[in-house]
This record gives C-alpha cells, sequence and structure tokens, in this order.
C-alpha cells in the first residue's frame, strides 16, 4: 500500500507543489526585499512588481505551450524584437496606424512561430536547431528592415496600456492576468489543451490514439510566436521606443519562468499558474539583486544558481526518475 | 534503425566540406580571384576560435547532450588570462585553463551526477559563467605579449601560417580521439544509453569526459581569442553560444547523438566563418549574415531531412 | 553455486517476486517457467544486477553480489541476455562484440583491421552467419539475438542468464543456441533458462523451477515433471482458466477486409471479419502478427494491398483513419502505447473521445467525463484510490482495464487486441475475456493477436497461424485445438484444418 502511496505522489506531485513552492520562495524573497528597503511589501509596491513581471510572464505564455510539447523556443528574442520594430516602424508613434501596427508586430511573431512549427513538425527539425535558426534569421531580417537603427515609437494608447493604472492596477497587471486565466483556460479545460499535454508527455500514444500530433506542435510555436510578438509590442509602450536586442533580456528567464514554476522540460507536465508565478519570481528576484546594488556579473550568477536550486529542489520532493 | 555511423558521418562531413568549398569558391571568385598567403592566414585565425568551441560542443553532442555554456567560457577563460598574462604567461594559459577545466567539472556533475536535463543545466552555468566572466573583467581589458600575439595570428612561413597548423593539429587530436576507446564508447552512449549501460560501458564516466574535454576546447577558443585580440573581454563568447551549435549541426552530427565526425564539424565552423568575408567581399552589408547563418542551418538540416525521407520512401520503406 | 535468498520485489501496487529462494549450480541448467506476469523475468533481473530486490540477497560463491550495477555484475562474470537487447544499433558488430575491450594500437587507436578480423573469427566460430562489418541495426531481430547471446559467451561468464534468448529465433537457430548451452554447461558455468515453451525446457534443462504469483512452486529435476504438472503447477488449477462460452458469429458481410497485404515485414496476407466473429491471429512471436493488426490501424506502412472497411476500400495512412472508420486498436506495450501514466484515469478514458465530450468550442463537459469515469470504474471494476489518480500508480490488470475501456468507449465496429492479456493477473484475464465474447455477440468484429493458444482455441471462431509474415495455417471448428496450433506455428504438418 505504501508502495501505491509513494509511487501515485511520484506522478502526482510536480504538478502541486511546484506552484506552492515557487510562492513560498517568493514570499521569501519579499521578506529579504522588506528587509534591505522600506516599504518593498506594500501593495502598491507588489503591483508596481506585477507590471514590471507582465512582459516577461507574457513572453513565457508561448514558452509555457512549447515546453509542454516537449519542445523549446529559442526564436523569442529576435522575434519579439521583430514584432516592436515593425510595430513602431509602421506606426511612428501615430495613433491612427495603431491597429496595422499591432497587426504587423503579432503577424510577424505567429508568421515566425508557424515556420518554426512547420520545421519541427513537418522536417523533423530539432526544436533547438530551428529555433535557433529561426532566432538567426528574424535578425537578419530586423536589421535588413531597420537598416540597423530602428525608427518610430509607440502610440500613446499602448503606452497608456503599459504604464498606466485603473484605479490602483496597473493595466497591464489586468491584462496580464486576463491572458493568464484565458491560457489556463484552454489548457486544463479544452480539447486542445489536452491534445497538448498527451502529445507532451507521449507524442507515440497521442499518435496511436488519432491525435495529429503535427497539427499541434505547429499551434503550439505559433502561440509561441505570437505571445513573443504581443511582448514586444507592449514592451515598446513601457520603453516608448523600439532597440536592437530589446528581446535578448527574455529568454532565458522565460524559460526559466517555467521550469520554475514546475513543468518538466521534457514535457507534458506542468501549468500555466506556475509559470505565472515563476515569472513574478525572477523579476523580484532581479529588483532584490538590484537594491543589493550587486554588479551585474554577481546577479548573473545568483541567477543560475537560483534556478538550479529550484530544479534541485523540485528533484527532492519528486524524485523523478527522468 | 539509422543509417550507416561512418557512413553518415562521412556523408555528413562530405556535405560540410562541399559546402565549405562551394563558398570557397565564391569567395575567392569575389576577392577578384585572389587567395593569398594572407587571406588563408586570415580565415584561419578568424576560424580558430569557433572551431575549438565547436569541436567541443561536438563531443557533447555526441552523448545527446547540448552544451549552452562554452560561450561564456571562452570568455573567462580569455578574462583570466588577459588579467594575468602580465605577471606570467605560463601561469596565465596555466590559470585559463584550470578555470576551463573547473565549469567542465561544473557541468559534468550537473548534468551526469544530479542528472539535470543538459539545457536546463548548461543554461544555468551559461548565466554563471558571463557572471563570472563580468565580475572578473567589467570592461575590456588586460594585456597580452606582444610577441605572442604576433606569433599566433602572423607567425610561421607564408603558407603554413601558425593559425593554420593549429586548426590541424585541432582537428587531428579530435579525429585521433574519435579512434580511442573514448571514442567507441562516445558513440555507443550517444547511440543507445541505456543499452550502453547494460552493456557495461561507463557511462557516467564517459559523459563526465565529454563535457570536460568540452570545457578544455572551448577554454583553448577562448584563449586563442584573448591573445589574438590581445584583450579580454567578458562577453566575447556569447556568440559563439550558438555558432558552436550551428558548426556542429553543419557538420551533420544530428543533434540526436551518437553519429558524426570531427571533420564534418571543422567545416562547418570553416563555413560559418567565411560567410563573413563573403559577405564583405559581396559588399553585403554585416546585417545580412545572422540571416545567412539561420537560413543555411535550417537550410541544411531540413534537406538532410527531405534526403533522408525521400530515400526512405525510394527504398519502399524497407529497413 | 548461486543462490537467490527470501527475494522481494514490488513495482508500485504489485508484488512482482514473493520471498522467492532458489538455488543454481554448475552442471545442471536450471529452467524458469511461469505465466506472464510469474515474476520469473524480475528474478532473472535481479539476478543479473539489473534491478535491485526490495529484500533478500544474492549470493554467487558465497559473496553477496547483491544490486550490484549492471558493470559489477559483468566484472564478477554475471552475464544477462534478455529479450531487449542490449546491442548498440548504430554501430558494427564488430565494434558490439569489442565494446568494452577493442584491440588497440601502440599510439591509442583502436586496430580497426584487427578488430573486424577478430569479430569475425568469432562470430565464424560459433557458426553465426552474420558478417562483422554489418550494422546491428541492420540486421533481421533473430541475427541480432544470437550476436547478443555470443557477446554473452566470450565474456566466459561465471553465470548466464537468458530470458526468452530463444524468442526471436527460429527453429534452427535454437539448435545452434542448444549447442551453445550445452558447450557452456561442460565448462561449468550456471545457467538460468527462461523460456514459455516447454520442448525447450526439457531440451536444454536439467532442473526446473515454476513460478506463479510472484512465488515459487516447485522445484525439481525436469524429468519429474510432464508438462500437463507443470501447467497446472504455472496456473494454479487443474483445468486451466475459465473461459466464457463461445457464442456462434452473427455472420453477414465483413466488416473488414484485407489482400494481399505486402510490407517489409507482411507477405501477400489476406483475411475477412465477420460481424460478431472473433478471428485470432497465432503463431510464434515475431512472425509479422504485430505488423497485420497495425497495418489495419494504419500505423505499418504497407506498399502494396487493400483494405476494405464495411464494403469500402479505404485507404489507412495513419491511425485517425482507422478511428474514423470505427476501427480500434488496443496496443500491446501498454505503457508506451496505450496509456498517458502520469495522467489520471479520467483523461486517459477520454482521450479517444474528447469530440463527443466537447463543444465546438473545445470546452469540455467535465461533468459528463466524470460520469463516464464512474460508470468505466463500476462496468470494469477498476480498482483505484480515486478518479484522479495517475493511470502510472495503477497494478498492471487495472492498467490494461483501463485502455480497453478507452476503446469501447469509442463503440468501434472492429476491435484490434494486440496481446492484451499479457502480464496480466486471472481475475482480470477473466473479466477481458468476458467483454470480448460480449461485444462478439453485439455485432463487433474482433481481431485477437495472442501469444496463448488456449486463448485462442478458446476464445476464437477460427484463427490464422502466422510463420514469416505469411498465413500458414487457417483453423477452425474441431480442428482448432491448442496443440494444431503449436503445430502450424513452427511449420509442421496440421492434421485437420486448412493448412496453407
Amino acid at each position: 500500500m505504501t508502495n501505491t502511496r509513494r509511487m501515485r505522489n511520484s506522478f502526482a506531485r510536480p504538478v502541486v507543489l511546484a506552484p506552492l513552492t515557487i510562492t513560498g520562495c517568493t514570499v521569501l524573497l519579499f521578506l529579504v526585499g522588506s528587509i534591505l528597503a522600506r516599504g518593498f511589501m506594500a501593495p502598491s509596491n507588489v503591483l508596481m512588481l506585477l507590471a514590471l513581471s507582465a512582459d516577461l510572464g507574457i513572453a513565457a505564455i508561448g514558452e509555457t505551450v512549447v515546453i509542454l510539447t516537449g519542445g523549446i523556443d529559442l526564436s523569442i528574442a529576435w522575434n519579439v524584437t521583430a514584432a516592436s520594430i515593425i510595430f513602431t516602424g509602421i506606426t511612428q508613434g501615430n495613433e491612427g496606424h495603431l491597429w496595422i501596427g499591432v497587426a504587423a508586430g503579432l503577424g510577424v511573431g505567429a508568421l515566425a512561430g508557424l515556420a518554426n512549427g512547420l520545421g519541427i513538425a513537418k522536417l523533423n527539425i530539432s526544436p533547438i536547431v530551428m529555433t535557433l535558426g529561426m532566432n538567426n534569421i528574424m535578425q537578419g531580417l530586423t536589421l535588413i528592415y531597420s537598416q540597423g537603427t530602428p525608427s518610430g515609437s509607440a502610440p500613446a494608447s499602448i503606452k497608456e496600456i503599459a504604464t498606466g493604472w485603473l484605479g490602483p492596477i496597473p493595466i497591464i497587471v489586468l491584462v496580464w492576468i486576463g491572458l493568464a486565466i484565458v491560457v489556463s483556460a484552454c489548457l486544463h479545460a479544452t480539447r486542445g489543451g489536452r491534445y497538448l499535454y498527451s502529445v507532451g508527455e507521449s507524442p507515440m500514444v497521442s499518435r496511436l490514439t488519432g491525435i495529429d500530433n503535427d497539427f499541434v506542435l505547429i499551434a503550439a510555436y505559433t502561440v509561441s510566436g505570437f505571445c513573443a510578438g504581443l511582448t514586444g509590442i507592449l514592451f515598446t509602450g513601457f520603453s516608448s521606443m523600439s532597440f536592437l536586442g530589446m528581446g535578448d533580456q527574455f529568454v532565458l528567464p522565460a524559460i526559466a519562468a517555467v521550469v520554475l514554476g514546475g513543468a518538466s522540460i521534457y514535457g507534458g507536465r506542468g501549468s500555466y499558474a506556475g509559470t505565472f508565478v515563476g515569472a513574478f519570481f525572477l523579476t523580484v528576484l532581479t529588483t532584490v539583486l538590484a537594491i543589493v546594488n550587486i554588479s551585474i556579473g554577481f546577479r548573473n550568477i545568483i541567477y543560475g544558481l537560483v534556478i538550479i536550486a529550484a530544479v534541485l529542489l523540485y528533484r527532492a520532493y519528486t524524485r523523478e526518475r527522468e | 534503425m539509422g543509417p550507416r555511423p561512418s557512413g553518415a558521418a562521412r556523408q555528413g562531413a562530405f556535405g560540410a566540406t562541399v559546402t565549405f568549398i562551394v563558398l570557397f569558391v565564391v569567395d575567392f571568385l569575389l576577392k577578384g580571384g585572389h587567395f593569398s598567403a594572407f587571406d588563408l592566414k586570415t580565415l584561419c585565425m578568424n576560424a580558430l576560435p569557433l572551431v575549438l568551441v565547436a569541436l567541443g560542443q561536438f563531443f557533447v553532442v555526441l552523448t545527446n547532450g547540448i552544451d549552452l555554456s562554452l560561450g561564456p567560457m571562452m570568455s573567462v577563460s580569455g578574462a583570466i588570462a588577459a588579467l594575468t598574462f602580465s605577471t606570467s604567461p605560463i601561469g596565465a594559459v596555466l590559470l585559463a585553463m584550470v578555470a576551463a577545466a573547473g565549469g567542465g567539472l561544473a557541468n559534468a556533475i550537473l548534468v551526469v551526477r544530479l542528472r539535470l536535463p543538459p539545457i536546463l543545466a548548461t543554461l544555468a552555468t551559461m548565466s554563471i559563467f558571463q557572471g563570472v566572466a563580468l565580475v572578473i573583467l567589467p570592461s575590456p581589458e588586460g594585456t597580452v605579449p606582444a610577441g605572442l600575439t604576433a606569433f599566433l595570428t602572423n607567425g610561421g612561413p607564408a603558407l603554413l601560417p601558425v593559425p593554420l597548423v593549429l586548426l590541424v593539429c585541432a582537428a587531428l587530436a579530435t579525429g585521433w580521439t574519435m579512434t580511442t576507446r573514448f571514442g567507441i564508447w562516445l558513440r555507443a552512449v550517444g547511440g543507445d544509453e541505456g543499452a550502453a549501460r547494460s552493456s557495461g560501458v561507463a557511462v557516467s564516466a564517459v559523459k563526465f569526459g565529454a563535457y570536460v574535454l568540452a570545457a578544455l576546447l572551448a577554454g583553448l577558443g577562448g584563449l586563442y581569442l584573448a591573445i589574438a585580440t590581445a584583450n579580454g573581454s567578458p562577453t566575447i563568447g556569447d556568440s559563439f553560444i550558438l555558432l558552436s551549435i550551428a558548426a556542429v549541426v553543419l557538420g551533420r552530427v544530428a543533434i540526436v547523438g551518437g553519429r558524426g565526425s570531427p571533420l564534418g564539424v571543422v567545416m562547418g565552423a570553416l563555413t560559418l566563418t567565411i560567410i563573413g568575408s563573403l559577405l564583405y567581399f559581396a559588399n553585403l552589408s554585416s546585417f545580412y549574415q545572422s540571416l545567412i547563418n539561420g537560413l543555411i542551418l535550417v537550410g541544411v538540416v531540413g534537406f538532410d531531412m527531405i534526403r533522408k525521407r525521400f530515400l526512405l520512401a525510394v527504398r519502399g520503406g524497407r529497413q | 553455486m548461486l543462490v537467490l535468498q527470501s527475494i522481494e520485489k514490488s513495482f508500485g501496487a504489485t508484488r512482482a517476486v514473493r520471498d522467492v529462494t532458489l538455488d543454481a549450480t554448475s552442471g545442471a541448467v536450471l529452467g524458469l517457467v511461469g505465466e506472464n506476469g510469474a515474476g520469473k523475468s524480475s528474478l532473472m533481473k535481479i539476478a543479473g544486477g539489473i534491478i535491485r530486490p526490495d529484500q533478500g540477497v544474492v549470493r554467487l560463491e558465497g559473496a553477496s553480489v547483491t544490486g550490484l550495477s549492471p558493470r559489477s555484475a559483468l566484472a564478477r562474470g554475471i552475464v544477462s541476455v534478455f529479450q531487449e537487447l542490449t546491442l548498440i544499433r548504430s554501430l558494427t558488430v564488430g565494434e558490439n562484440l569489442s565494446l568494452l575491450k577493442p584491440p588497440i594500437r601502440s599510439w591509442g587507436s583502436i586496430d580497426k583491421a584487427r578488430r573486424l578480423r577478430e569479430g569475425q573469427k568469432t562470430l565464424d566460430r560459433f557458426d553465426v552467419p552474420v558478417r562483422a562489418s554489418s550494422i546491428v541495426g541492420e540486421l533481421t531481430l533473430g541475427q541480432q539475438q544470437m550476436v547478443e547471446i555470443i557477446r554473452a559467451v566470450t565474456r566466459r561468464p561465471k553465470v548466464l542468464l537468458l530470458d526468452e534468448a530463444t524468442a526471436a529465433l527460429g527453429a534452427p537457430e535454437v539448435k545452434w543456441l542448444a549447442g551453445i548451452v550445452a558447450a557452456e554447461r561442460e565448462r561449468g558455468t550456471i545457467i538460468l533458462f527462461i523460456s514459455h515453451r516447454w520442448e525447450e525446457i526439457e531440451s536444454f534443462c536439467q532442473r526446473v523451477a515454476i513460478m506463479r504469483n510472484g512465488e515459487l512452486v516447485a522445484h525439481s529435476a525436469v524429468e519429474d515433471v510432464s508438462h500437463d504438472r507443470a501447467v497446472e503447477l504455472m496456473t494454479g488449477r487443474p483445468l486451466g482458466i475459465a473461459f466464457p462460452r463461445k457464442r456462434p458469429a452473427s455472420g453477414g458481410t465483413a466488416l473488414l477486409q484485407a489482400e494481399g497485404l505486402e510490407s517489409d515485414v507482411l507477405h501477400g496476407v489476406g483475411l475477412q471479419l465477420a460481424p460478431g466473429e472473433i478471428l485470432g491471429v497465432g503463431g510464434l512471436v515475431g512472425q509479422g502478427q504485430d505488423a497485420l493488426l497495425k497495418s489495419l490501424f494504419g500505423d505499418h506502412p504497407l506498399i502494396s494491398g487493400t483494405i476494405t472497411v464495411a464494403g469500402k476500400r479505404c485507404d489507412l495512412r495513419k491511425p485517425s483513419d482507422a478511428i474514423r472508420r470505427r476501427i480500434a486498436y488496443v496496443p500491446q506495450e501498454r505503457k508506451v502505447e496505450g496509456l498517458l501514466l502520469h495522467k489520471s484515469i479520467a483523461v486517459n478514458l477520454s482521450l479517444a473521445i474528447l469530440r463527443r465530450l466537447s463543444s465546438w468550442m473545445g470546452l469540455i463537459d467535465h461533468k459528463r467525463e466524470q460520469q463516464i469515469l464512474s460508470q468505466s470504474i463500476d462496468r470494469l471494476k477498476i480498482r483505484a484510490a480515486s478518479g484522479a489518480e495517475p493511470v502510472g500508480a495503477l497494478s498492471g490488470g487495472n492498467q490494461q482495464k483501463v485502455l480497453l475501456q478507452k476503446w469501447l468507449l469509442t463503440k468501434p465496429t472492429v476491435l484490434l487486441l494486440n496481446d492484451v492479456t499479457r502480464g496480466v493477473d486471472i481475475g482480470t484475464k477473466t473479466q477481458i475475456y468476458d467483454i470480448v465474447v460480449d461485444l462478439a455477440a453485439s455485432g463487433v468484429g474482433v481481431l485477437l493477436y495472442s501469444t496463448d493458444a488456449h486463448e485462442l482455441v478458446e476464445l476464437g471462431h477460427r484463427v490464422l497461424v502466422m510463420i514469416d509474415g505469411r498465413i500458414n495455417a487457417e483453423l477452425s471448428g474441431y480442428g482448432l485445438t491448442a496443440e494444431a496450433i503449436v503445430r502450424a506455428s513452427i511449420g509442421q504438418e496440421v492434421r485437420d484444418g486448412a493448412a496453407a
């Protein structure tokens, strides 16, 4: 009987425990922060930090979906930048061009994601190679389009969404939470979500159950590209301008957020709730490290160590044998 | 189950060599039909760091792993060397290599002992090594003995410049390694880790070796970079993270392990390096470089996959 | 002497080995027999150092060899040959044979020519018709098995463990193996031999140990045990399992028809499945039965041949094509091909019918899903702590029930069963038989591949016996006996019933 329980736990635990663990770590971090800076735990500061995490959180939606299929998306960096640069390039800060700009930005991201999905599903190219290559391609295309100097700026409405407040709550936080609810619903309550988890856990079982693995993969990468595009547009609202390399800061943290949130890098297990907290945690971590005023070098080191520690912690809980 | 390993490796190396030769000829023509000793030396000098780190990545990929931290490792070893060269040249080299070995050991422990997925472990160590490089050397500086720089970049007779010699040595050394017991064990582990373990192969030791060897090669690459540029830079290795993987892939080592040849990897690295020169002489802006890198990467792999599927269909599904 | 003392081993909820104490000596090959799931494979893996027992010790010549790694077990002279081959498929035979100690030249490189020569010499010495330069992955399963066996023998083992080593071998190769085993016995090697064919036990072994449900029920000299007595001991009841009464097939236009199926494994296979008919497929393992079933499900590429479903010719290129035509396939490897082990019973059950359970937007009707879950658990008496329990934590029998129900829920007209009672306890087997018979009575056509000849005889209206990708015999009526199936499986003339 104890064997059954142990086995059951080794199967079920990560999904439940991981988001709890990372939430606990976040709370701890807040305590540390409040020691370092007065008012760190004040609600307005928490909301501020949530607003800061939103862009990463939205980029991580795509990464979550892709990692759930057992793959990875290394092309977020230049997808984000490309979307942003096209967005500002088309709108030129002009409110009238807003929708075209948005469509272009989202379209660019989605198309890049679609290309990723096609290469991975139909040509059997490994996700690392495909998305790496796509990252380079997007970099090249963006450089050519902008000729090295991105132009334009974000229209006022996007700036408002990115930095404005609706009463006590930053608008971007509302956007993020809204998206989080939609994503979670899709993952856990829809047919598509089930297929996603199925393909991630076992492509063979999925295929033998009649699921179209290719379609699921292509959809997953397209969503990831779309989210990267959305992140690019929203981030532009935050920084007003677009600049080269602005997407680079999202890749590693997005993957880290997904893993910290309890998803298995091999696919099939995880939730967006976990990623949500993971993204928040990482942003708070960066902020606390900035307060401590240590150099960027040490920040990078601590970042890497935190990821390792978190994964090992989960391992200790679940004793997964993967 | 799969195509011949030695055959596929030869095929891969063949494909990569052909690609390189084609690009080389294009480059030759663009230069107006010249290829001087200077060009040879420059090509080898530019390619050598990538060749070294790509050969390191090759070993890791052979075991079905991946190492994203090799780039920053180059920065670290280069930074250490640049800072300590003035004190003691030999000490500088030793210290740099020890650091690289340490990094490799860290990766090995994470992946083999603690059984973290390679992509996660090396993603984390990538960040850590980037941090270490920045801590050691917040901004590019350092000194390298001028004589050493001159020798390693300009030294040697016209037709046999030092960079070329080093490149050939690296290729030969790696080739030799593949003919040893370690080489066959690498291929066994990458081909089927479970079967290898059941067959009595010391899988953990082999994987350990792969990650440490990769780090040492990356260390050498970083060392050479620092000497050649007469400077240490904390971020110089960053572009090599992806380039090393690209070179390995181009050399037709599938990112699924067990097959491939060092020659293919060297050709892949040379190909990627020569693209830069091509762009310069074709008067295309360097903006096109990453685009072309990406297209070649995806194109080559995609074409290979299509070719395999075509062959399979032609054979009528017969295995 | 090799001693296994008080060995206990459980996998999750299943107690695979219960307090088994056994010894084997040199000079007498010990056969290990038992039904699927009796624990003999687990016991052998424990002896070979592949698995660690929960309790108990393994001693070789007095020294403990419990829980050694495969590497250390090999170093101590304990060599295992399992059905899952340990050859590296991407390397050549020569490379595999010399994997641990290849011949090296003075500067460290492997002497490739010598390796090839020595490898070929070994192959020739043991009469294995394989070239040392061939890539293992390109050999037939039988050839791979032969190479695996001689690799084991060249390690000069003190203990040689053979688990179903003859499964992929044809008759001449089995004879070849007998010679090798005899030679090893002469050398003084302790040999354990698992096979589900009694003739092999009789010819290879001097002693036999019989296991049932994880326990050792008998251990004696082979000559002291008759086949019937052995079967009795293996199954635990004198007459074997109680099968449900066979109902006559309803007949009518064939639900499924196949003609001239040709692939890399199949050669000119044809069959017809009438409504309400249970068509059995038998023969030795690896003769194409797996491929046949998969090809009828769109999971095996065909070079030529036609498949007709409900009178209409169709092209089954992928499983969804077959599912759309109400064909269901229950695969052999439930853990790898059939179930998502980390997901709950509910998720697994509904995976094939999600379209029915969700709205056009894709939202799943959770209430209906729960209804189906509780109905299924009741109907099939699935033993689980809760519906949310991950399927991986269930026992093998219960997992099989979930898998079967998953496909029953698709309301198929044709059900393809790929050895679904393997590794399943008797209680579940009986349940599955009842379900199959009831299903057939309601008009469903069932294609049943089984490695258990009794099952085929008791359940099948007709049985096709395959050899080498061809249908060698079709047995029915009075000609449908276990003996006839066995004879047809090895290519012997069959007295009653049709032989191809």
